[in-house]
């Protein structure tokens, strides 16, 4: 059984891939268009099995015999960037349609795609249409085609060093270069300024197998991506119309419409009008009413800022409303009413803001006033404006500190008697403490004098007895009416509770010490107290010595037993006073035993005795200290014991 | 009596087919998992019948398995441990006969991400 005929041929077919839609297509969006569409794609590289070729001769694309040229499908080697780069090598007339479809990108990018795999189409056939036929010559003008393009190297070399007169003849430029290069002007495709020219079709060159025209006008053409693109959808979908001065006047009266209050019809009326057949007449005058206004907002300067344009709206909404509250009112309700008995139950008029207030037309901007207004954000704008309309009033301000209140005569009277009945009073305070309530004089310091006092006691123990006088230092600060002096002043001037206690102030050090000078008597300091015991010893030395020394002898006595003190008895009493209290307080001397005297006279045995009790004092010492160290290091080992049982016991219950 | 010519088209029960131009189409889909591969194949395929196409089942040809073993160590040191890297190519073939309007629901069908689809439309 032979080949089969296949089912597509390949090298003639179309190939696409189904890929997802561009977001820049302007169908993206719609939901009618299918979410894919079909690219157009180059037939895949393995293709080169299906050439009517025989599969075995498939070559190494790395190794290129001269001989297998005109066999291999041109598009292997052209996978290289490299020879991509240098087209003008490789293009003869006959493929200067593809040449010239490279050189296309920039104006038609749809036809990018397309005209690729009519490049490669037209390759893929053209090198199959030229192996079939290996007689009749690639070209007929000897120029060289993609099969022989190695063997153009050597022509090309030619042309390069003549002077490369020939070479715009492969670009289709027929005149004269000798002088003048004309490919200077040559762009490569998709360069800012690159016109695509097309190339003439060669004449009686076309065959059945010819380059392929890429036909899309059989498939439907929603399968396929859109001719031409649009951005990719943003937030600002705002159309930005700028002043729009060259809009009709029409359009602009209506986008002005849009943004502007006094278009806005209220629904009662609306509605009514609906239903009616007739035309209400009051309506009319609210067009003619609003066109006026469309005139005189167009004699005023064109509105540029967002700023501007709220402010000119709040202008014009001040005079609308009046004007629209009255219209409506006199005319809504006789007009209505007049024309039919039935009428629909009128809302309350709510001033309705429409959609976009302050529009920024700008699409630069994303703020809040470029969104369109949703329900929540009017809700928030209608709240806005409520706060300002609070801001507005002109009588907020810093609240000024006023006068107090001007008395008459019989309201000052009747505030002082009412101050005075309070002070008076003794038990107002929250602390109800005796002494506490106590308005002494001389404040603090007289409260705790009075304690004192009250605490004194006998050198017994019995407390004496002080009977508090609570009014003896209490000022009666208030002043009966009845007494009141003639001049009002005085009675103005709050009263200042005099200190009684003046003479007995408390100085500095007493306070310090918390010593009260009224039993502290502070002396002079006496030289005793303060030089130590050592110094007071070389003082004395040297007392003792300039009396030993000198003649006028200062008879000194000794400070604690009141004798006096002689040169040597002096110094040694005093060394032994000293070292007494040395011993006491100051130094750690330690005690020399001297041991028992030793005679002079001594025999041999007293000697033997002498000596023999020494060494039975020493064994006993020896002895009591070796039964000390035993007794603590007994102890010591049966601690360590009871602690490493202690912890055991505790490890032991843990497991 | 006129003679009105014997013409396929005054048979009755004839279905107008000839304007209607049909194309070959051949739906080449590839993918590493077998199963997305399945389910859009099946879908495909499933669709086609549904109007009534010609249509020649998926052609499942065979896997290629790419695998590459190579040594886990950057250096040579250590035990000779060997990592494994695989990754399978399935491909299916449909063969579909039928009118342009079908090709523009080819491209509604969902497709599961990482299968691929090629279309070659005979001319």
């Amino acid at each position: 059984m032979g080949k089969k005929k296949p089912f597509i041929n390949k090298r003639e077919a179309r190939h696409f891939q189904v890929v997802h839609r561009s977001q820049r297509d302007p169908l993206y969006h719609s939901e009618e268009a299918s979410p894919y569409v079909l690219k157009p794609v180059l037939p895949s590289p393995n293709l080169k099995k299906l050439f009517d070729k025989d599969p075995s001769a498939i070559p190494n694309p790395y190794e290129v015999d001269k001989d297998l040229l005109d066999v291999m499908e041109p598009r292997d080697l052209h996978d290289d960037d490299e020879y991509y780069d240098s087209d003008e090598y490789y293009y003869d007339d006959d493929d200067e349609e593809e040449h010239g479809g490279e050189y296309d990108d920039a104006d038609e990018g749809e036809d990018e795609a397309a005209s690729k795999p009519n490049a490669s189409s037209a390759a893929g056939a053209g090198a199959g249409a030229g192996a079939p036929s290996p007689a009749a010559p690639a070209t007929d003008e000897g120029k060289p085609t993609r099969g022989t393009h190695f063997t153009f190297e050597g022509g090309e070399e030619e042309v390069v060093d003549e002077s490369k007169a020939g070479r715009a003849a492969l670009f289709g430029i027929f005149y004269d270069d000798r002088e003048y290069d004309y490919l200077q002007h040559l762009k490569p495709t998709g360069a800012p300024g690159a016109v695509f020219v097309p190339a003439k079709p060669p004449m009686g060159k076309k065959q059945s197998a010819g380059p392929v025209v890429f036909r899309d006008d059989d498939l439907p053409a929603e399968a396929l991506p859109s001719r031409y693109e649009v951005e990719p959808a943003t937030h600002n979908q705002v159309e930005d119309y700028g002043l729009g001065l060259d809009l009709p006047e029409e359009l602009r009266e209506v986008l002005y419409a849009l943004d502007d209050e006094a278009y806005v019809e209220d629904d009662d009326r609306y509605f009514t009008n609906l239903d009616k057949d007739e035309i209400d007449e009051d309506l009319a005058v609210v067009v003619a009413e609003a066109e006026a206004k469309a005139a005189k907002e167009r004699e005023l300067p064109e509105v540029l800022d967002w700023t501007m344009a709220a402010r000119l709206k709040e202008l014009h909404t001040g005079d609308s409303d009046d004007d629209d509250e009255d219209d409506k009112s006199s005319a809504g309700g006789a007009g209505g009413r007049s024309e039919d008995g039935d009428e629909l139950a009128s809302l309350p008029s709510i001033r309705k803001s429409r959609g976009k207030k302050d529009d920024n037309m700008s699409s630069f901007s994303m703020s809040s006033s470029v969104l369109s207004r949703t329900s929540h954000l009017e809700l928030l704008d209608d709240r806005f404006d409520q706060i300002e309309r609070e801001y507005a009033d002109e009588e907020l301000g810093a609240v000024d500190v006023e006068a107090p209140p001007a008395l008459n005569d019989e309201q000052r009277q009747f505030m002082n008697s009412l101050l005075d009945d309070f002070l008076s009073k003794h038990s107002v305070t929250s602390h109800n403490t005796l002494y506490e309530n106590l308005r002494v004089q001389g404040g603090g310091v007289g409260q705790y004098d009075i304690v004192r006092k009250m605490l004194k006691t006998d050198e017994d123990g019995t407390p004496i007895n002080f009977n508090l006088d609570k009014y003896q230092y209490v000022e009666d600060t208030s002043v009966p009416l009845d007494e009141e002096d003639e001049s009002d002043d005085e009675m103005l001037r709050p009263s200042i509770i005099e200190d009684k206690y003046e003479e007995e102030r408390w100085d500095c050090e007493s306070v310090l010490s918390t010593y009260s000078n009224l039993e502290n008597h502070p002396k002079i300091i006496s030289e005793r107290g303060r030089k130590s015991k050592a110094k007071q010893s070389l003082a004395a030395q040297a007392a003792a010595a300039a009396a030993a020394a000198g003649p006028a002898t200062q008879i000194l006595l000794n400070q604690r037993t009141g004798l006096p003190k002689l040169a040597h008895q002096g110094v040694a009493v005093e060394k032994s006073d000293d070292e007494e209290v040395s011993d006491e307080e100051e130094e750690l001397v330690e005690a020399v035993n001297l041991g028992v005297a030793r005679s002079k006279n001594e025999d041999k045995e007293e000697k033997r005795l002498r000596k023999q009790a020494l060494k039975e004092a020493k064994r006993e010492k020896r002895a009591v200290k070796k039964q000390l160290k035993t007794a603590f290091k007994d102890e010591k080992v049966k601690q360590e014991r009871a602690a490493v049982q202690r912890k055991s016991q505790a490890k032991g219950m843990l497991l | 009596m006129s003679q009105v010519a014997k013409s396929a088209a005054n048979k009755p029960g004839y279905e107008e087919s000839a304007d209607v131009k049909v194309h070959r189409i051949r739906i080449t889909l590839s993918s590493r998992n077998a199963k997305a591969l399945e389910k859009v194949a099946g879908d495909l395929v499933k669709r086609a019948k549904d109007k009534d196409l010609k249509v020649k089942g998926p052609v499942r040809l065979p896997t290629k398995h790419l695998s590459i073993t190579t040594r886990k160590a950057p250096n040579g040191e250590g035990s000779k441990t060997w990592d494994r890297f695989e990754m399978s190519i399935h491909k299916r073939l449909i063969d579909l006969i039928s009118p342009s309007e079908i090709v523009k629901q080819i491209t509604s069908i969902s497709i599961e991400p990482g299968v691929e689809v090629e279309v070659t439309i005979a001319n």
